[in-house]
């Protein structure tokens, strides 16, 4: 046995050993194994929805909020109608359902304005009776039932599909996001319960991603401030006030920036007020119809702020105005290390929305070493933030996501890029860096129409039945026995040769699989069934050739050699031709048919190895010992 | 040439069937067949009322989710394979069965979900008359809007709506109406706060009582198991907008890469012939699903997409020799290098689609469900796909050949130019 010869060996032989290894825990219990094993194995194949079940959530949309939101834009809209017409008047959407009031004080323009709403928003708007709040003489309307109808089906089928490509983002083969009545279900295949938890943390996320401007030196604020170091209420609620100053260089002005902010405080809450806040669960323990709850400290702002409006008109927020909430996490330096809420004093109006966003990537400060989102917008995006930077220099730019203000860094100046960055706010620094992941994932993929709220959980068997699976099993089995009984017949021995490679092949793409850790569904099976199409194509390719030179008078090694070397073009072109259309369905492709094309491009590689190497490598052990013979069994 | 050569043969060598003669036909054949499958799809939509027979995949229907007691009235498991039966018997095709187990005041509960394409039980007659009946009876309580979906009918009015009335109203028709879960209670008796108007809905008995006997018929009648309908929901579709277009899309970015690789590979002449042989084997595999009225899944995506692979593999293959022959027999006419380079692969085709197809046929033969649904869509495909690599995409690259190609540019002489135009 030559040199290169035996190398050659040791190696198929280190690699069908690698493979059984990892392999080997996907069919093997865990316990059986020793530990060192699957320390160095972890890797299993998993099997999807349809082969092995998985995990059945239900999650129910706050579609008002769908509806509510097209009042909104009715709102920005008739409010730039009557600033073009020099029209003196209030647009406002007070609560209820979709709701719009228009108060102009001009009879007559109230009239004109009335019938442009009618010819540009009928069949949109409806009359509703107007409430005692809507004071006199105001046009009042709301979004109409079945226009409401309709607004919510396209939230929801909105919603389904930012679903879908945040799990795709994810990589996980093919869920199954479905509508159910006006709730949505997510079915995730029999992953572990770390990944679950992460895809349950992007699925839920809204990504409202909003810019507003920070109202400094407002009196409003001032007084608030001075109410609450008075305040005994403040101090039993654990609410207190301060103030960030600061001075722009350039500008030469001063800013006040008052503030109150508060810790997080454990008491008991009622049912739904904890639903609310998310530490309800299933399992919790309820006394008198109450849940022990860590409150976060921007509700127990928020219950304060309501007290004192209550107690003060003057101290109620005004309507263009709106309190944010950013949750702090001290520096090192500080002498409380807990986190807290601070407030915000934000101009209601949304400067850029997360919809400006066209990529998001992670970077890591250099210089906190921390984790940051850098995004990138769009065209008007970009104009929208030079706009709002070069306007507001030297005050603050909240970066708001789903309610929260994540940062509010100083504008020191215009930025024109078209880029900003988010800093990750609470949390150590691998909680940045996940944080910082389910960011990107959910900023590309766009925000949700509405709010999900998980409902329920329940596991799911395969769906497509533990009977079928074994009948499947059965069939796949006898196939691959013609397929043997085929080989063998037409090509003796060489035929055995070409069956130990089919093996061979299959045992490579399992083991690619379990350590890419991924998801075999029935479409990946029928990648397999075309790679042993492909295996065995190949081999008839080869065979056919060495036997035309053997009749044709060669010797059987000069056979050999000519009949790969001349079957490889054929075996090449054929591969990458389906090659290149599998990584065209990996790339557009969606669901099944990625998880076809990736195990069918994994599927061609090891096709590819198989024929040219091991094939080639067990003829020339083979032929090698029969030094001289003038013909082959095949 | 002194050894004799003992091989086992499909096909004796040195075959030389006489393919080229028979090319017109096969092409006429398979555009009649292309234009047949096409044709089939309208046929579908007039007779059936939809082209294929899409699966709840792709149009959504209904999920409902049963519970099992047995005798004592204790929960208890049952086998998915007997409720599958179950539904098979009442001739419903493409629906799901799996396991579902969740939890019930603490406790788990091994229960079943059905999914099925059917939207409800009402034929559009019978949902016709009770709207009409409900209509009539509830002329003066200012309905403005009632509609069925699937078994529900959803009501917005701006007075409320009786339920035990409703009972009244579709009792004539052997509608039966389903007891008013809590949550929806409250919605069917208090008018919506905000718009003032009532939405109520109101569910008949339909698809989950119809299967719940079907199930407990199939586990031997009354008293022995009883399934308990534990929700019943329309669902929507598992492949939406987004994947049919991803789909079509990335069929489309797939050929032209195909045909870039090939110019690159081959050269230009090579494309088109694979391209027709692959869409070929597309509708044709669509238009067998269509004609049988088979049931097309997401898996039936698959196996469309793997007999494109196979076909596609398989034309790629048939020119690597056409163009190896090419080089080697300069002196004679395209259509007979054709002709031999076909009998020389044949048997090396014939062998790898036998060997393909009897792998599937098992899992048609004994496989179940999707996989059979699978298998079935192979072994169509299997056959066109072989049929195109070997009929039709030789012809079109001869015709390619012969109307625009004018040889390497070197050898292009002037009278030689002038003599093709």
């Amino acid at each position: 046995m030559d040199r290169s010869l035996r190398w050659r060996s040791i190696g198929l032989i280190v690699l069908i050993a690698y493979c059984v290894l990892s392999v080997l825990p996907s069919f093997v219990d865990k316990k059986a194994l020793p530990s060192w094993f699957h320390q160095a194995f972890d890797r299993k194949v998993q099997l999807g929805l349809d082969l092995q079940g998985g995990l059945h959530i239900v999650y129910s949309i706050d579609l008002d909020k769908a509806v509510d939101d097209k009042a909104s834009e009715i709102k920005r809209d008739v409010e730039a109608h009557l600033a073009d017409l020099k029209i003196e008047g209030r647009v406002s959407t007070p609560a209820g359902l979709g709701a719009v009031t228009i108060k102009i004080p001009d009879a007559a323009k109230s009239a004109e304005t009335d019938k442009w709403l009618a010819s540009t928003y009928g069949g949109v708007v409806v009359r509703r009776p107007c409430s005692e709040s809507d004071g006199e003489g105001a046009i009042c309307v709301r979004v109409s039932s079945d226009y409401a109808d309709s607004i919510k089906k396209a939230a929801l089928d909105q919603a389904v599909e930012t679903i879908r490509s945040r799990i795709d983002e994810k990589g996980v083969a093919e869920p199954t996001v479905i509508t159910k009545g006006d709730d949505i279900i997510v079915e995730l295949p029999g992953l572990d319960a770390d990944n679950i938890e992460r895809i349950k943390a992007i699925i839920a996320r809204t990504a409202k991603l909003e810019f507003k401007v920070v109202d400094e030196n407002s009196e409003f604020m001032r007084s608030l401030y001075r109410e609450v170091r008075e305040d005994p209420e403040a101090a039993r609620l654990g609410v207190a006030a301060d103030v960030d100053g600061w001075r722009h260089d350039d500008s030469g002005r001063t800013y006040d920036d008052y503030y109150l902010f508060a810790h997080d405080r454990d008491e008991w809450v009622a049912v739904d007020i904890a639903k609310e806040i998310g530490c309800w669960h299933p399992d919790s323990e309820i006394t008198d119809g109450k849940i022990f709850c860590s409150v976060p400290g921007r509700r127990v702002i928020e219950t304060y702020l309501a007290t004192v409006a209550a107690r003060d008109p003057k101290l109620k927020v005004p309507d263009d105005r709106q309190i944010g909430f950013e949750k702090v996490t001290p520096g090192s330096d500080a002498e409380d290390k807990r986190e807290f809420w601070r407030s915000y004093y934000l101009d209601r109006a949304v400067r850029l929305t997360g919809s400006a966003v066209i990529d998001a990537v992670v970077i890591w400060d250099p210089q906190t070493n921390r984790p940051e989102v850098l995004v990138e917008f769009n065209r008007y995006g970009t104009r929208a933030f030079g706009d709002l930077t070069s306007q507001n220099v030297g005050k603050k730019m909240a970066i708001i996501l789903d309610d929260a203000v994540k940062s509010a860094p100083v504008i020191q100046g215009a930025i024109t890029g078209g880029r900003s960055n988010i800093s990750m706010g609470g949390g150590n620094a691998q909680e940045q860096q996940k944080e910082a992941d389910v960011l990107v994932n959910v900023l590309k993929t766009g925000s949700l129409p509405a709010p999900l709220r998980w409902e329920s959980e329940a596991n799911l068997g395969p769906t497509l039945g533990q009977d079928a699976i074994d009948k499947t099993q059965l069939s796949f089995a006898l196939g691959i026995i013609l397929v043997v009984i085929m080989m063998v017949g037409l090509y003796k021995v060489a035929g055995m040769l070409a069956v130990v490679g089919l093996f061979i092949n299959m045992l490579l793409q399992l083991a690619a699989m379990a350590t890419f850790g991924a998801t075999l569904t029935l479409p990946g099976i029928a990648a397999v069934v075309l790679t042993v199409g492909m295996t065995v194509d190949g081999n008839v390719l080869i065979y056919e050739r060495i036997r035309d030179e053997l009749s044709a008078g060669k010797s059987v090694k000069g056979a050999v050699d000519i009949g790969f070397a001349r079957a490889f073009s054929a075996i090449l072109d054929g591969q990458l031709t389906t090659a290149a259309a599998g990584w065209v369905l990996l790339q557009y492709g969606s669901g099944p048919i990625q998880g076809f094309a990736t195990m069918l491009l994994v599927g061609i590689g090891t096709t590819l190895f198989t024929n040219v190497w091991v094939t080639r490598l067990l003829f020339d052990l083979w032929v090698g010992k029969k030094q001289g013979a003038e013909t082959l069994s095949i | 040439m002194a050894t004799e050569h003992k091989f086992r043969y499909l096909l004796k060598p040195g075959n030389d069937f006489k393919l080229i003669k028979m090319m017109p036909m096969w092409c006429i054949i398979s555009f009649l067949l292309c234009a047949a499958s096409i044709g089939s799809l309208f046929v579908n939509k007039a007779v059936r009322g939809d082209y294929m027979n899409w699966t709840i995949d792709f149009k959504g229907g209904t999920e409902i989710v049963y519970k099992f007691v047995d005798a004592s009235g204790a929960p208890t498991k049952a086998d998915p394979a007997k409720v599958r039966g179950a539904i098979e018997g009442l001739g419903v095709q493409g629906f799901d069965v799996s396991d579902f187990s969740f939890k019930e005041d603490g406790k788990t509960i091994h229960g079943m979900t059905v999914r099925t394409p059917r939207f409800g039980a009402l034929t559009p007659k019978q949902a016709q008359e009770a709207l009409a009946a409900f209509n009539a009876a509830f002329a003066e309580r200012g309905v403005e809007k009632a509609q069925w979906s699937g078994d529900r009918l959803f009501v917005r009015s701006t007075q409320v709506i009786d339920e035990a009335k409703v009972g009244e109203a579709l009792a004539p028709l052997g509608l039966e109406l389903k007891p008013v879960e809590e949550g929806q209670a409250k919605l069917n008796t208090a008018p919506n706060e905000d718009t003032g108007e009532y939405n109520a809905t109101f569910t008949v008995w339909g698809l989950d009582r119809q299967y719940e006997k079907a199930i407990e018929a199939q586990f031997g009648g009354q008293g022995t198991i009883d399934a308990q309908v534990v929700q019943s929901h329309g669902v929507g579709a598992k492949a939406g907008d987004k994947l049919r277009n991803d789909g079509i899309k990335s069929i489309l970015y797939a050929m032209a890469l195909i045909v870039l690789y090939l110019a690159f590979r081959f050269d230009i002449r090579y494309a088109p012939g694979a391209i027709v042989a692959t869409l070929h084997d597309a509708i044709m595999v669509i238009g067998v699903f269509s004609v049988t009225w088979s049931e097309v899944s997401l898996t039936s995506v698959a196996a469309l997409l793997t007999v494109v692979g196979f076909s596609v593999n398989d034309t790629v293959v048939i020119f690597d020799r056409i163009r190896e022959n090419m080089a080697k027999l300069k002196d004679k006419k395209v259509e007979r290098i054709v002709e031999i380079s076909l009998n020389e692969v044949l048997v090396r085709s014939l062998l790898t689609s036998v060997t393909l197809f009897l792998t599937t046929l098992m899992m048609n033969l004994f496989g179940e469900g999707l996989v059979q649904n699978f298998a079935f869509a192979m072994n169509a495909g299997i056959i066109v796909g072989a049929y195109s690599s070997l009929f039709l995409a030789p012809p079109v690259f001869i015709w390619i050949h012969k109307r625009w190609y004018t040889g390497p540019v070197k050898q292009r002489r002037p009278a030689a130019a002038s003599a093709d135009a």
